[in-house]
Protein backbone atom coordinates (compact mmCIF):
# COMPACT_ATOMS: atom_id res chain seq x y z
CA UNK A 1 0.00 0.00 0.00
CA UNK A 2 1.75 3.00 -1.17
CA UNK A 3 0.79 6.49 -0.19
CA UNK A 4 0.01 7.23 -3.81
CA UNK A 5 -2.53 4.40 -4.01
CA UNK A 6 -4.36 5.83 -0.98
CA UNK A 7 -4.45 9.31 -2.52
CA UNK A 8 -5.64 7.82 -5.80
CA UNK A 9 -8.44 5.96 -3.97
CA UNK A 10 -9.52 9.10 -2.11
CA UNK A 11 -9.61 11.12 -5.34
CA UNK A 12 -11.75 8.45 -7.02
CA UNK A 13 -14.08 8.35 -4.02
CA UNK A 14 -14.34 12.14 -4.00
CA UNK A 15 -15.21 12.07 -7.70
CA UNK A 16 -17.91 9.46 -7.05
CA UNK A 17 -19.42 11.54 -4.23
CA UNK A 18 -19.33 14.63 -6.44
CA UNK A 19 -21.25 12.87 -9.21
CA UNK A 20 -23.71 10.94 -7.03
CA UNK A 21 -24.21 13.48 -4.21
CA UNK A 22 -25.90 10.72 -2.18
CA UNK A 23 -24.69 9.58 1.21
CA UNK A 24 -26.96 6.66 2.17
CA UNK A 25 -25.11 3.42 3.04
CA UNK A 26 -25.93 1.56 -0.20
CA UNK A 27 -24.58 4.30 -2.47
CA UNK A 28 -21.63 5.00 -0.19
CA UNK A 29 -20.77 1.27 -0.15
CA UNK A 30 -20.96 1.02 -3.94
CA UNK A 31 -18.83 4.15 -4.22
CA UNK A 32 -16.13 2.80 -1.91
CA UNK A 33 -16.09 -0.54 -3.74
CA UNK A 34 -15.85 1.05 -7.21
CA UNK A 35 -13.26 3.61 -6.13
CA UNK A 36 -11.11 0.85 -4.63
CA UNK A 37 -11.46 -1.32 -7.75
CA UNK A 38 -10.63 1.52 -10.15
CA UNK A 39 -7.68 2.71 -8.05
CA UNK A 40 -6.29 -0.82 -7.84
CA UNK A 41 -6.76 -1.52 -11.57
CA UNK A 42 -5.33 1.76 -12.83
CA UNK A 43 -2.50 2.50 -10.41
CA UNK A 44 0.18 0.77 -12.56
CA UNK A 45 -0.86 3.05 -15.45
CA UNK A 46 -0.83 6.15 -13.26
CA UNK A 47 2.60 5.19 -11.88
CA UNK A 48 3.95 4.79 -15.38
CA UNK A 49 2.56 8.08 -16.63
CA UNK A 50 3.47 10.22 -13.63
CA UNK A 51 6.87 8.61 -13.12
CA UNK A 52 8.48 7.77 -9.77
CA UNK A 53 8.87 11.34 -8.55
CA UNK A 54 6.41 14.23 -8.70
CA UNK A 55 9.04 16.66 -7.41
CA UNK A 56 7.36 17.73 -4.15
CA UNK A 57 4.25 19.83 -3.53
CA UNK A 58 5.69 23.13 -4.77
CA UNK A 59 6.73 21.79 -8.15
CA UNK A 60 3.43 19.90 -8.39
CA UNK A 61 1.35 23.04 -7.82
CA UNK A 62 3.55 24.96 -10.26
CA UNK A 63 3.04 22.30 -12.92
CA UNK A 64 -0.71 22.14 -12.28
CA UNK A 65 -0.99 25.92 -12.67
CA UNK A 66 1.07 25.94 -15.87
CA UNK A 67 -1.01 23.05 -17.19
CA UNK A 68 -4.26 24.97 -16.53
CA UNK A 69 -2.88 27.91 -18.54
CA UNK A 70 -1.86 25.48 -21.27
CA UNK A 71 -5.38 23.97 -21.41
CA UNK A 72 -6.87 27.45 -21.86
CA UNK A 73 -4.44 28.05 -24.75
CA UNK A 74 -5.40 24.66 -26.20
CA UNK A 75 -9.10 25.56 -26.08
CA UNK A 76 -8.30 28.78 -27.94
CA UNK A 77 -6.66 26.59 -30.65
CA UNK A 78 -9.65 24.24 -30.96
CA UNK A 79 -11.78 27.11 -32.30
CA UNK A 80 -9.65 27.75 -35.44
CA UNK A 81 -9.27 23.96 -35.78
CA UNK A 82 -13.03 23.48 -35.96
CA UNK A 83 -13.46 26.46 -38.30
CA UNK A 84 -10.75 25.13 -40.63
CA UNK A 85 -12.39 21.69 -40.84
CA UNK A 86 -15.76 23.38 -41.43
CA UNK A 87 -14.27 25.50 -44.24
CA UNK A 88 -12.81 22.48 -46.02
CA UNK A 89 -15.86 20.27 -45.52
CA UNK A 90 -18.34 22.92 -46.69
CA UNK A 91 -16.18 24.11 -49.62
CA UNK A 92 -17.70 22.81 -52.89
CA UNK A 93 -14.33 21.60 -54.24
CA UNK A 94 -13.16 20.03 -50.95
CA UNK A 95 -9.68 21.65 -51.16
CA UNK A 96 -7.74 19.25 -48.94
CA UNK A 97 -4.19 18.03 -49.56
CA UNK A 98 -3.51 15.49 -46.82
CA UNK A 99 -0.23 13.78 -46.05
CA UNK A 100 1.61 11.90 -43.30
CA UNK A 101 4.76 13.22 -41.66
CA UNK A 102 7.14 11.87 -39.07
CA UNK A 103 9.36 13.61 -36.54
CA UNK A 104 11.12 12.96 -33.24
CA UNK A 105 10.65 14.90 -30.02
CA UNK A 106 13.06 15.49 -27.17
CA UNK A 107 10.24 15.60 -24.60
CA UNK A 108 11.23 12.91 -22.13
CA UNK A 109 8.43 12.17 -19.66
CA UNK A 110 5.59 9.87 -20.76
CA UNK A 111 2.93 12.36 -19.61
CA UNK A 112 4.50 15.17 -21.68
CA UNK A 113 4.49 12.90 -24.73
CA UNK A 114 0.86 11.88 -24.08
CA UNK A 115 -0.17 15.51 -23.87
CA UNK A 116 1.75 16.30 -27.05
CA UNK A 117 -0.09 13.48 -28.86
CA UNK A 118 -3.45 14.71 -27.56
CA UNK A 119 -2.66 18.34 -28.41
CA UNK A 120 -1.54 17.52 -31.97
CA UNK A 121 -5.00 16.08 -32.55
CA UNK A 122 -6.77 19.16 -31.14
CA UNK A 123 -4.77 21.95 -32.84
CA UNK A 124 -5.73 22.89 -36.42
CA UNK A 125 -5.03 20.46 -39.25
CA UNK A 126 -3.02 17.69 -37.59
CA UNK A 127 -3.78 14.36 -35.92
CA UNK A 128 -1.50 11.87 -34.19
CA UNK A 129 -1.52 8.49 -35.91
CA UNK A 130 1.28 6.64 -34.12
CA UNK A 131 3.62 7.24 -31.20
CA UNK A 132 6.63 4.95 -30.94
CA UNK A 133 8.97 6.10 -28.17
CA UNK A 134 10.09 9.56 -29.25
CA UNK A 135 8.90 9.16 -32.85
CA UNK A 136 5.51 10.57 -33.86
CA UNK A 137 3.59 9.91 -37.07
CA UNK A 138 1.09 12.68 -37.79
CA UNK A 139 -1.64 13.06 -40.41
CA UNK A 140 -1.94 16.62 -41.75
CA UNK A 141 -5.06 17.97 -43.46
CA UNK A 142 -3.06 20.50 -45.50
CA UNK A 143 0.77 20.75 -45.59
CA UNK A 144 0.93 24.13 -43.80
CA UNK A 145 -0.87 22.59 -40.80
CA UNK A 146 2.45 21.04 -39.76
CA UNK A 147 4.16 24.42 -39.22
CA UNK A 148 3.59 24.47 -35.44
CA UNK A 149 5.21 21.04 -35.15
CA UNK A 150 8.02 21.74 -37.57
CA UNK A 151 8.96 24.87 -35.62
CA UNK A 152 8.59 23.05 -32.26
CA UNK A 153 6.15 25.71 -30.95
CA UNK A 154 3.79 23.08 -29.57
CA UNK A 155 6.60 20.93 -28.15
CA UNK A 156 8.12 23.90 -26.31
CA UNK A 157 4.82 24.97 -24.78
CA UNK A 158 4.53 21.49 -23.27
CA UNK A 159 8.21 21.55 -22.25
CA UNK A 160 7.40 24.74 -20.29
CA UNK A 161 4.57 23.01 -18.42
CA UNK A 162 6.77 20.10 -17.34
CA UNK A 163 9.88 22.19 -16.76
CA UNK A 164 11.78 20.38 -19.51
CA UNK A 165 14.30 21.95 -21.89
CA UNK A 166 13.24 23.58 -25.14
CA UNK A 167 14.08 21.72 -28.32
CA UNK A 168 15.40 22.67 -31.74
CA UNK A 169 13.05 22.55 -34.72
CA UNK A 170 12.73 18.81 -35.45
CA UNK A 171 13.61 17.20 -38.75
CA UNK A 172 10.23 16.56 -40.40
CA UNK A 173 9.94 13.75 -42.96
CA UNK A 174 6.89 13.57 -45.23
CA UNK A 175 5.93 10.06 -46.23
CA UNK A 176 5.61 9.67 -50.02
CA UNK A 177 2.08 9.07 -51.23
CA UNK A 178 3.04 5.56 -52.30
CA UNK A 179 4.27 4.56 -48.83
CA UNK A 180 2.39 1.68 -47.25
CA UNK A 181 2.56 0.50 -43.64
CA UNK A 182 3.53 -3.13 -43.19
CA UNK A 183 0.64 -4.94 -41.49
CA UNK B 1 -28.91 34.50 -19.90
CA UNK B 2 -30.69 32.72 -22.75
CA UNK B 3 -29.42 35.42 -25.09
CA UNK B 4 -25.91 34.02 -24.60
CA UNK B 5 -26.89 30.37 -24.21
CA UNK B 6 -28.96 29.91 -27.37
CA UNK B 7 -26.39 31.21 -29.92
CA UNK B 8 -23.63 29.16 -28.29
CA UNK B 9 -25.71 25.98 -28.34
CA UNK B 10 -26.82 26.73 -31.90
CA UNK B 11 -23.22 27.19 -33.05
CA UNK B 12 -22.27 23.95 -31.28
CA UNK B 13 -25.03 22.08 -33.13
CA UNK B 14 -23.80 23.58 -36.42
CA UNK B 15 -20.31 22.20 -35.81
CA UNK B 16 -21.74 18.78 -34.95
CA UNK B 17 -23.64 18.91 -38.27
CA UNK B 18 -20.41 19.83 -40.11
CA UNK B 19 -18.70 16.91 -38.42
CA UNK B 20 -21.41 14.54 -39.65
CA UNK B 21 -21.32 16.04 -43.15
CA UNK B 22 -17.54 15.61 -43.14
CA UNK B 23 -17.98 11.88 -42.60
CA UNK B 24 -19.85 11.75 -45.92
CA UNK B 25 -17.75 14.15 -47.96
CA UNK B 26 -14.18 13.38 -46.91
CA UNK B 27 -12.37 10.67 -48.88
CA UNK B 28 -10.79 8.34 -46.29
CA UNK B 29 -10.68 7.31 -42.65
CA UNK B 30 -7.77 9.62 -41.83
CA UNK B 31 -9.40 12.79 -43.15
CA UNK B 32 -12.72 11.81 -41.57
CA UNK B 33 -10.87 11.56 -38.29
CA UNK B 34 -10.19 15.30 -38.57
CA UNK B 35 -13.93 15.96 -38.83
CA UNK B 36 -14.60 13.95 -35.69
CA UNK B 37 -11.61 15.06 -33.61
CA UNK B 38 -11.94 18.80 -34.21
CA UNK B 39 -15.41 19.80 -35.36
CA UNK B 40 -17.04 17.52 -32.84
CA UNK B 41 -14.84 18.57 -29.92
CA UNK B 42 -15.50 22.22 -30.75
CA UNK B 43 -19.23 21.48 -31.07
CA UNK B 44 -19.29 19.88 -27.64
CA UNK B 45 -17.27 22.75 -26.18
CA UNK B 46 -19.77 25.32 -27.53
CA UNK B 47 -22.81 23.35 -26.39
CA UNK B 48 -21.38 22.99 -22.90
CA UNK B 49 -20.36 26.64 -22.93
CA UNK B 50 -23.98 27.50 -23.76
CA UNK B 51 -25.32 25.24 -21.03
CA UNK B 52 -23.24 27.14 -18.48
CA UNK B 53 -25.39 30.19 -19.20
CA UNK B 54 -28.63 28.26 -18.96
CA UNK B 55 -30.90 29.86 -16.33
CA UNK B 56 -31.86 26.51 -14.77
CA UNK B 57 -28.23 25.48 -14.10
CA UNK B 58 -27.46 24.60 -10.47
CA UNK B 59 -23.89 24.84 -9.08
CA UNK B 60 -23.48 21.07 -8.63
CA UNK B 61 -24.64 20.45 -12.19
CA UNK B 62 -22.10 23.03 -13.38
CA UNK B 63 -19.26 21.12 -11.70
CA UNK B 64 -20.45 17.88 -13.29
CA UNK B 65 -20.65 19.57 -16.69
CA UNK B 66 -17.02 20.69 -16.27
CA UNK B 67 -15.94 17.12 -15.59
CA UNK B 68 -17.83 15.76 -18.60
CA UNK B 69 -16.24 18.47 -20.75
CA UNK B 70 -12.74 17.64 -19.48
CA UNK B 71 -13.43 13.97 -20.18
CA UNK B 72 -14.62 14.72 -23.73
CA UNK B 73 -11.51 16.78 -24.43
CA UNK B 74 -9.30 13.85 -23.44
CA UNK B 75 -11.40 10.95 -24.71
CA UNK B 76 -12.37 12.32 -28.14
CA UNK B 77 -8.83 12.77 -29.54
CA UNK B 78 -7.72 9.55 -27.86
CA UNK B 79 -10.49 7.52 -29.49
CA UNK B 80 -9.70 9.02 -32.91
CA UNK B 81 -6.02 8.27 -32.38
CA UNK B 82 -6.83 4.63 -31.53
CA UNK B 83 -8.86 4.30 -34.75
CA UNK B 84 -6.13 5.88 -36.90
CA UNK B 85 -3.41 3.75 -35.37
CA UNK B 86 -5.42 0.59 -35.97
CA UNK B 87 -6.01 1.67 -39.59
CA UNK B 88 -2.31 2.35 -40.16
CA UNK B 89 -1.21 -0.89 -38.56
CA UNK B 90 -3.60 -2.86 -40.76
CA UNK B 91 -2.01 -1.24 -43.82
CA UNK B 92 -4.66 1.35 -44.73
CA UNK B 93 -3.13 3.92 -47.12
CA UNK B 94 -3.97 7.59 -46.63
CA UNK B 95 -5.76 9.33 -49.49
CA UNK B 96 -3.63 11.84 -51.42
CA UNK B 97 -4.86 14.73 -53.52
CA UNK B 98 -2.30 14.32 -56.30
CA UNK B 99 -2.48 10.67 -57.19
CA UNK B 100 -6.28 10.68 -57.40
CA UNK B 101 -8.42 7.73 -56.35
CA UNK B 102 -6.56 4.48 -55.77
Amino acid sequence: MSMRLVVHFLLMLGFWLLLSARFDPVFLGMGIASAALVAWLTHPLVDRILGPDLGGPRVFVQRAFRYAVYVLWLISRIIPAGLQVAYHVLHPRLPIDPGVLRFRTTLRSPIARSILANSITLVPGTMTIEVDGDEFAVHAFIPSAADDLASAVLQNRIADVFLEEHEQAPHVVWEPSTWRAQP
Amino acid sequence: MSIVAIPLIGAGLAFLAVSALGLFRLPDLYTRGHAVAKSETLGLLLIFGGLFFHPALTPDAAVRLLFVLAFAMIANPTAVHALLRAARRSGQRPWHAKEGDV
